[in-house]
């Protein structure tokens, strides 16, 4: 799951937390931040997992988190009674576990069938369903706590402790509960706890009988949630991972393993480890390195019966490793005596990346398709460079691709061949199996893919195999069948790079077209002129709207701030990822670097006696640095220094502006434009900008965005130097 | 005068008005006149082994000229050919290829038959059956693999020029054809005999979906239905599913249910039952009498063939099918 997002929400509230100064009874203001941003993980990781989701889920799901969040604002602020405050969070802790449970029965109530795909349709309307009640009792919270507080400029104060809460309850998921607790437990945990903070304000013991509620569901339903997304299917085991929620499906003695809903792979599968190893095995001449990221234990145990040197086996999640292996039958289970067999639980790009001389005769990619950014890293012309540094002359890097039969259609065209021209730009030898079996091999020496070369090959290292035989050769590599692949792949021209990562978003496409929706292909028809000129009609009414208006201005900039800051987080942790791999705790620090920035932003321009002026030359700083940013790309340090610069102009930017509106009534207002800012930055460059233009073009949008923003800033000091009229 | 017509080609029975296009995409209402889209224009066009269709009882080692237009009458969330079976032929790329071409090049890559394929070929039953008839003419069999989801009168006129039909038995049930497949049972069960009593060489194929239509007590009410309606000595196959289309995250079979359904089959009183999708044993033919392998394939391809002249080589018993 993207992480950006994770962290996107306690991002604005540390913004706003660090503006202000606190001398206020703080414990429930904080206990509201710390408590929703917990359900929002929550509520964000059971979506995700019921939908086998993608990076749009994502996206779809924080748009209706936000506007329900709003609207249960405007309607707190209607309640003016000052108890309210204190049966909100018992509001909240009733409502916990109808919306985990609603979210849980999503499948079955739309009578989907287990690892059927769900229509792009029903996943906004159920997300706009199921979160809708919990997500209005929380946005009625804070203008509850404001009321309760007794005194409405208490606002900035409570803004600030919440965000605090936030912080700190992101930080417990990230170390703590990740991995360790399952949804239900938190769930339960969450509502006991906001029961308690109901007591704790209101001190009424009658409060106490509403911890029936949550117990009651959770005696009634912790053992069964697991199965129910899975109609009844057995789930044998249900663990909660970092990376997502990881569960075991068994049917007769054959078990599945998915990742947030998406199947990974199965095991015992005989057919599919055996056709998986000995094709691309045979493919070599003499295997005796072999480097395996991802995949099922049946692989390994098929590749363990050739006579090689060493199999390093690569996966990310340490628990699917432990799962997968807990699933070993009796024959297979000597495999984990093998001494040749090599696990490393690491990100396979960072692996790959560090391996400094050609050791491979053989690197296998067991992956999913590229549906997310971060699968997509794997199937970028600079991963297959790496690859290619990883590999000895002859090795040969092997894939899958989704597979047809007996025809290509145009959106799997224009996905798999993305990526077999992103694969040729690298490899001199690139070689496709016949559509149905989806292999693609890819060497810097001639392969030889004779079938009868194959199959003497094949008879003589004579490894048992129960599924897979010579004969698979001639059918997998027809030259009909393979000309015709090779030929409607090669009809794609689009390279798939790190900086320009659009295979995801063609796999998108791909998806979409499964249930006929063909609006997203409209997306490949967007030019850059189209952007320019979009931004163009957008900001020729702002010019009217705000030349030379002081306080316009400052809310345009304000809007921009959040975009932009967004943009260049999105953009700066994609880079990293993909340069240096993905590390938990490392996005975790490149994020904490951001909001030591954010607070070193706020604390230097805290006294500033021109604020609108400071706000310019910062406006001015974030052209710069987004233009120059991609140069310092090449260092792993940079990183942390650019998002260090990237929050202390953040920081010192919302302060600044803050302090220009010269009003505190006005934080409610920078609030909401803020989030508004933010969450385009979030949405748009990741769907858009970065996957069709690439992140530097991208963050030329940002530079020219933040440009016209500038000036609206300067038209209102320097120019006219005039007291200002506000029209607000 | 009302320029709205009906299609009479399959149960959708759809009912067009002026422009409108059938369920199926591949027809279409023009000025009152209905028309086929995809007529003369196949988007997949392969030589496959006679076995990859599957045929185990028809020509063996031979191969089939297959062809494919856009299009299907039903929409299965299993689908395996789903960019095509459930594409708008507009939306495909397309060969030019008018029925007599279709016989050439089958005479030109050497194959026994053409193939009539991938999608539901209903939906091109014109270009099929003129493509039959010159075939006919030519001495090149005429196979199709079909859902078996066409009306009566159409299909019996078919059958004057197809030798051979595998045709798909989705499921036991009208409600499985109703949620998987947007159909419903009994017109497949109609055309199967419809098909039986023509004396067109008769295969059956189902796809054997976890959790979906594996129930053996359900295969086996199918395989006793086949064995009285239409002989034992039906081909049947049974198929391993594989994660596809709208069922990309649902398991695919475990090699024990083909199995178990096999060993259903044959105890219903079935004489040939297969295992497809997946290299096994299951994929051979064995002598019903003498229990000795008759064929034995492996995949697509045939390691040895003991019959001659329509008999086993050991037993002499005679075994159904089309040999030469």
């Amino acid at each position: 799951m993207s992480n950006i997002f994770d962290i996107y929400f306690m991002l604005f509230y540390i913004r706003l937390a660090l503006t202000i100064k606190n001398n206020f009874s703080p414990i429930p203001f904080i206990f509201i931040g710390f408590s929703s941003i917990l359900l929002q993980i929550t509520v964000l990781r059971l979506l995700f997992s019921t939908f086998s989701g993608n990076e749009l889920d994502i996206g779809i799901t924080l748009s209706f988190w936000l506007i329900y969040v709003g609207l249960g604002s405007l309607f707190g602020k209607r309640i003016r009674i000052r108890i309210a405050f204190a049966y909100s969070f018992v509001l909240i802790s009733v409502l916990v576990f109808p919306t985990v449970l609603g979210i849980k029965a999503i499948r079955s109530l739309l009578s989907l069938q287990p690892g059927e795909l769900v229509p792009l349709s029903l996943i906004v309307i159920s997300t706009a369903i199921t979160i809708l009640p919990l997500c209005l009792a929380t946005g009625m919270q804070f203008p509850l706590a404001v009321i309760y507080s007794g005194e409405p400029k208490a606002a900035g104060i409570i803004y600030g402790l919440e965000a605090v809460g936030a912080f700190f309850g992101g930080l417990l998921f990230t170390f703590l509960i990740s991995s360790r607790i399952n949804m239900i437990d938190l769930s339960l945990f969450l509502s006991l706890i906001n029961i308690l903070a109901a007591l704790y304000i209101a001190k009424k013991k009658i409060i106490s009988f509403f911890f029936i509620f949550p117990l009651i569901f959770y005696f009634v339903f912790h053992e069964t949630a697991p199965s129910m997304p899975w109609f009844g299917l057995k789930v044998s085991q249900n663990v909660e991972s970092r990376y997502g929620e990881i569960a075991v499906i068994e049917i007769k003695n054959q078990s599945s393993i998915y990742l947030n809903g998406h199947l990974l792979f199965t095991y015992p599968d005989k057919p599919a480890a055996e056709i998986k190893t000995h094709l691309p095995v045979t493919l070599h001449p003499s295997p005796s390195e072999i480097l395996v990221i991802g995949g099922s234990p049946g692989k390994i145990r098929e590749l363990l019966k050739y006579p090689v040197d060493r199999i390093t086996f690569v996966e990310i999640d340490p628990e699917i490793v432990k799962v997968s292996f807990s699933l070993l039958v009796d024959e297979d289970r000597e495999i984990l005596k093998d001494k040749r067999l090599n696990i490393i639980i690491e990100d396979g790009r960072r692996f790959v990346k560090k391996s400094v001389k050609p050791e491979y005769d053989l690197i296998l990619l067991n992956l999913p398709q590229p549906s997310t950014s971060s699968i997509n890293r794997f199937y970028t012309t600079d991963f297959f460079e790496e690859a290619k540094n990883a590999l000895k002359k002859n090795g040969i890097l092997v894939l899958s691709l989704p597979k047809a039969a007996g025809y290509i259609g145009r959106d799997m065209q224009l996905s798999n061949g993305s990526i077999y021209n992103s694969v040729k730009s690298v490899f001199t030898h690139v070689e496709v199996t016949s559509e149905e079996y989806g292999g693609l091999f890819a060497s810097m020496t001639p392969i030889n893919t004779i079938p009868e070369v194959l199959e003497e090959r094949f008879a003589e290292r004579a490894p048992h195999a129960e599924h897979f035989h010579r004969y698979i050769f001639y059918d997998a590599f027809s030259p009909i069948n393979v000309n015709y692949v090779k030929r409607r792949l090669g009809e794609i021209e689009f390279l798939n790079t790190d900086l320009k990562p659009s295979a995801y978003i063609y796999n998108l496409l791909l998806w979409t077209e499964i249930y006929g929706g063909r609006t997203l292909r409209h997306l490949l028809g967007i030019k850059v002129w189209h952007i320019i000129l979009f931004l163009s009609l957008v900001h020729i009414p702002v010019l009217f709207l705000a030349f030379r208006r002081k306080m316009r201005s400052i809310y345009f900039s304000i809007i921009t701030t959040g975009f932009s800051s967004m943009s260049l987080m999105v953009s700066l942790i994609l880079a990293y990822q993909a340069f240096y791999g993905y590390v938990y705790e490392m996005i975790g620090l490149l994020t904490a670097t951001f909001m030591i920035g954010l607070w070193a932003g706020t604390a230097i321009t805290r006294k500033t006696r021109e604020p609108l002026k400071i706000l310019f030359y910062l406006e001015v700083s974030t052209v710069i640095l987004a233009v120059t940013s991609i140069l310092f790309f090449k260092g792993e340090l940079f990183f942390y220094l650019l998002l260090l610069f990237s929050g202390m102009i953040t920081g010192g930017q919302f302060n600044t502006a803050s302090l220009a509106t010269g009003k505190m009534e006005t934080a409610g207002k920078i609030y909401g434009l803020e989030l508004i800012g933010s969450f385009t930055g979030a949405l748009i460059p990741s769907i858009i900008f970065i996957p069709l233009f690439g992140i530097y073009n991208a963050l030329l949008f940002v530079a020219g965005i933040k440009t016209f923003s500038a000036l609206m800033i300067y038209s209102s000091i320097v120019l006219f130097s005039q007291p200002f009229i506000d029209p607000a | 005068m009302s320029k709205r017509v009906q299609c009479e080609l399959c149960p959708n029975s759809c009912v067009l008005d002026l422009n409108e296009v059938s369920r199926c995409r591949a027809r279409m209402n023009k000025d009152g006149t209905l028309y086929s889209l995809v007529y003369g224009k196949p988007c997949a066009v392969h030589v496959d082994p006679i076995e990859k269709k599957p045929f185990s009882h028809f020509l063996p080692g031979t191969t089939a000229f297959s062809i494919a237009t856009a299009g299907c009458v039903l929409s299965c969330k299993f689908c395996q050919n789903w960019q095509i079976s459930q594409a708008k032929p507009e939306d495909t790329d397309t060969y030019d290829l008018p029925p007599e071409k279709v016989v050439t090049h089958a005479i030109s890559h050497t194959c026994r038959s053409i193939s009539y394929t991938y999608t539901e070929p209903t939906v091109f039953y014109e270009y099929m059956y003129d493509t039959a008839v010159i075939a006919r003419r030519k001495k090149i069999r005429n196979t199709m693999h079909s859902c078996g989801y066409m009306n009566k009168k159409p299909l019996s006129k078919l059958t004057e020029y197809m030798d051979a039909a595998n045709i798909d038995l989705k499921g036991f049930s009208e409600d499985f054809y109703a949620k998987m497949c947007n159909g419903s049972l009994k017109p497949v069960l109609d055309s199967l005999v419809l098909l039986k009593e023509k004396n067109v060489w008769l295969e059956i194929t189902n796809l054997v979906i976890p959790t979906l239509n594996d129930d053996m007590k359900k295969i086996r009410e199918m395989c006793r239905w086949i064995v009285k309606n239409l002989g034992r000595n039906v081909p049947v196959h049974f198929s391993r599913f594989l994660p596809h289309y709208k069922l990309t995250n649902l398991p695919p079979t475990p090699v024990e249910t083909l199995t178990e359904a096999r060993a259903t089959a044959m105890e219903a009183g079935l004489k040939f039952i297969y295992i497809g999708n997946i290299r096994h044993k299951g994929e051979s033919t064995y002598c019903p009498e003498c229990k000795k392998i008759l064929i034995e394939r492996i995949g697509y391809f045939i390691k040895r063939n003991n019959i001659s002249n329509g008999r086993c080589k050991f037993c002499s018993a005679s075994v159904p099918g089309i040999w030469s």
